[in-house]
């Protein structure tokens, strides 16, 4: 992590994502705050649906219509988001903040070679000048990304390719014109074991190697403990827990996060049977004014039945309970 | 592991399909031969297509006691049919590809830009498609043609009037589906513009069904041209046209089938020989439209 002296490459406040719905207007990104430091990899957690990929999406103007996105701040090295017009936005898109999506599969156009997908991003953002100096970097950057023959292979189309090499080709593509903040939306979900290890230490080296910032989105914990810096969790579309990676997973301040480390089967308790939260996450679609984790959490009293805010208790670290207080908690 | 079978573009499979295909191949080559005979009428065609000879009036085609010099036999005019096919073939195909060329431009970009772009420039559209589909085509063309009078230039406007309305909602449709596709939403991310989305994403993509649709139209299209013609509003005498030669045998059909049988069976094997190659088309490049 960088000193506090810097200020982050990445701060939003108050945002928020509505979606009209047949219920009514769904808040699937509900008042979220949080920043990310320069150089630092943010694990970002939630089941699906808890609006984790679509606060990134919001962030970069990537929401459709009839979806809103409003905010109070959204500051991105030093430049008001909010204040930017449409081309301005589209401009940092892929220059300064890039994202690669959930699916390599299905994320490369099927139609167009390797080749065009990179260097086309590189030209739209006027990182090569010419087709020449564009295939160049693309090949610098299928190495950086260690596809084999990367030169070879340039003019091949993603068909040909196979899904861990797709899914880093879909980084080569994000890292074309060396993003400040990547964000990696879901990056090892479509692929086996193995290759979502090599993935994983893909991202972390060139976040060494680039001195970029990450943003790990996922669903899977083990993925965020051994990169992320720090790490938020996402329940229902806010925030439910936020702070140090080490502090939060040996010790949880939500029954959420404590319940997603209690899910996850681990090498040291073999033996103890994997204790999955009961329910299910709340469809999308108004609230009542009560903790949104109400309903699955075995710690749940009447006492819960307000709208409980997120407060800080301890080391910068940040929890949505009413079970909490300030300097303690458990 | 990388496999190697030369070109992958989804053209390129599609091409490689394209040339297994015996019947298609077999009937490109007779649509060719007869673009080529068309191109190059002023050195095949046997005679001057537009003199005319009364002593020569309505003779028969060589096997029926005519002469060698005029195969297929003469007309009323006493011009030579086959010269008159040569060129007339120059009519048919060019207004046949330019109008499909034309509309087919027009309609990837009317397409694409109502399927992506949604909203207003949608619903003007697809309003304006919906429109135009109400009418019957040829209706649709002999009221503009009376409109503007005839001529070459007027016949392929009034055509493009309502083609594009095909390459349209072909279009529009695939764009829908296109749009939605992480491929999309990915380029978008990484800053595409929404032309750049519209002509280099979702076009490349969604290509086939309309190169396979536009070889179809262009066989409709030859038909429509040649019943314009035929009533006298397409290309005007005495330039030659299937259509209008098939008009001008109509009285002489009892005494003198040639004359019109000869266009008839022109147009017949034309417009076989482009639909079997689209089939073929279809079958390579769009095997989901299959049925």
């Amino acid at each position: 992590m960088t000193g506090p002296f810097l200020p982050p490459l990445l701060a939003v406040e108050g945002l928020t994502t509505i979606f009209p719905t047949r219920a009514g207007p769904a808040r699937v990104v509900d008042d979220v705050s949080f920043h990310v430091n320069e150089g630092e990899c943010l694990g970002v957690v939630g089941e699906s649906g808890s609006g984790k990929s679509i606060t990134f999406l919001s962030i970069l103007g990537l929401v459709r219509p009839p979806g809103r996105v409003s905010a109070k701040r959204m500051i991105f090295a030093g430049k008001d988001l909010l204040a930017l017009g449409e081309g301005e936005r589209r401009a940092i898109r892929g220059r300064d903040i890039a994202i690669t999506m959930q699916d390599a599969l299905t994320a490369l156009n099927p139609a167009l070679t390797v080749a065009t997908q990179i260097t086309e991003v590189m030209l739209a953002h006027g990182r090569a000048r010419s087709q020449e100096e564009a295939r160049a970097a693309a090949i610098e950057m299928m190495r950086l990304v260690g596809i084999p023959a990367a030169a070879n292979r340039l003019d091949d189309y993603p068909h040909q390719f196979s899904g861990g090499m797709r899914q880093r080709i879909m980084i080569a593509t994000a890292l074309a014109c060396r993003p400040r903040l990547l964000i990696a939306d879901e990056p090892t979900t479509a692929l086996d074991v193995t290759i979502q290890a090599q993935v994983l230490e893909l991202i972390a080296e060139l976040r060494r190697e680039l001195r970029m910032s990450v943003v790990l989105i996922t669903h899977d914990l083990g993925v965020v403990v051994e990169q992320a810096d720090r790490i938020m969790v996402m329940y229902a579309g806010q925030i439910v827990e936020e702070g140090a990676c080490r502090a939060v997973i040996e010790d949880a301040a939500h029954p959420y996060t404590a319940g997603l480390l209690a899910s996850m089967p681990s090498l040291d308790t073999l033996d103890r049977p994997i204790h999955p939260i009961r329910g299910q996450a709340p469809l999308p679609g108004p609230m009542p004014a009560q903790c949104r984790f109400f309903d699955r959490c075995e710690q749940a009293s009447e006492a819960c039945r307000i709208e409980v805010p997120l407060r800080p208790f301890t080391d910068g670290r940040t929890a949505r309970c009413i079970r909490l207080k300030e300097g303690s908690h458990g | 592991m990388r496999i190697n079978t030369g070109v992958q573009s989804p053209l390129g499979l599609g091409w490689m399909r394209l040339q297994q295909n015996r019947m298609a191949i077999s009937a490109a080559i007779v649509a060719l031969v007869i673009i080529a005979a068309a191109l190059a009428a002023p050195l095949i065609a046997p005679q001057d297509p537009n003199e005319a000879d009364l002593f020569r009036r309505l003779q028969p085609p060589v096997w029926l006691g005519g002469e060698w010099a005029f195969p297929l036999g003469c007309d009323g005019l006493g011009r030579d049919i086959l010269s008159r096919l040569i060129y007339g073939a120059r009519i048919s195909i060019f207004v046949g590809a330019l109008v499909v060329l034309i509309a087919s431009v027009v309609g990837i970009l009317a397409g694409l830009a109502a399927g992506y772009l949604g909203g207003w420039v949608d619903r003007v559209i697809t309003g304006l498609v919906d429109i135009l589909l109400g009418f019957p085509y040829l209706i649709f063309a002999i009221g503009l043609m009376a409109m503007m009078g005839a001529g070459f230039q007027n016949i392929v406007l009034a055509l493009v009037y309502k083609e594009w309305v095909v390459p349209c909602r072909i279009v529009r449709g695939e764009t829908l589906a296109a749009r939605e596709q992480d491929y999309v939403e990915a380029a978008r991310a990484l800053g595409a513009s929404r032309s750049h989305v519209m002509l280099r994403e979702i076009l490349p993509n969604i290509l086939s069904p309309v190169i396979v649709v536009a070889t179809v139209r262009m066989a409709h299209v030859i038909i429509l041209e040649a019943s314009l013609s035929f009533l006298g509003l397409g290309v005007q005498p005495p330039t030659a046209s299937w259509g209008s030669m098939v008009s001008e045998g109509r009285e002489f059909l009892l005494d003198a089938w040639w004359v019109s049988t000869f266009p008839g069976i022109a147009i017949l094997v034309l417009v076989m020989a482009i639909n079997v190659f689209s089939q073929g088309l279809r079958d390579a490049f769009d095997p989901r439209m299959q049925e």
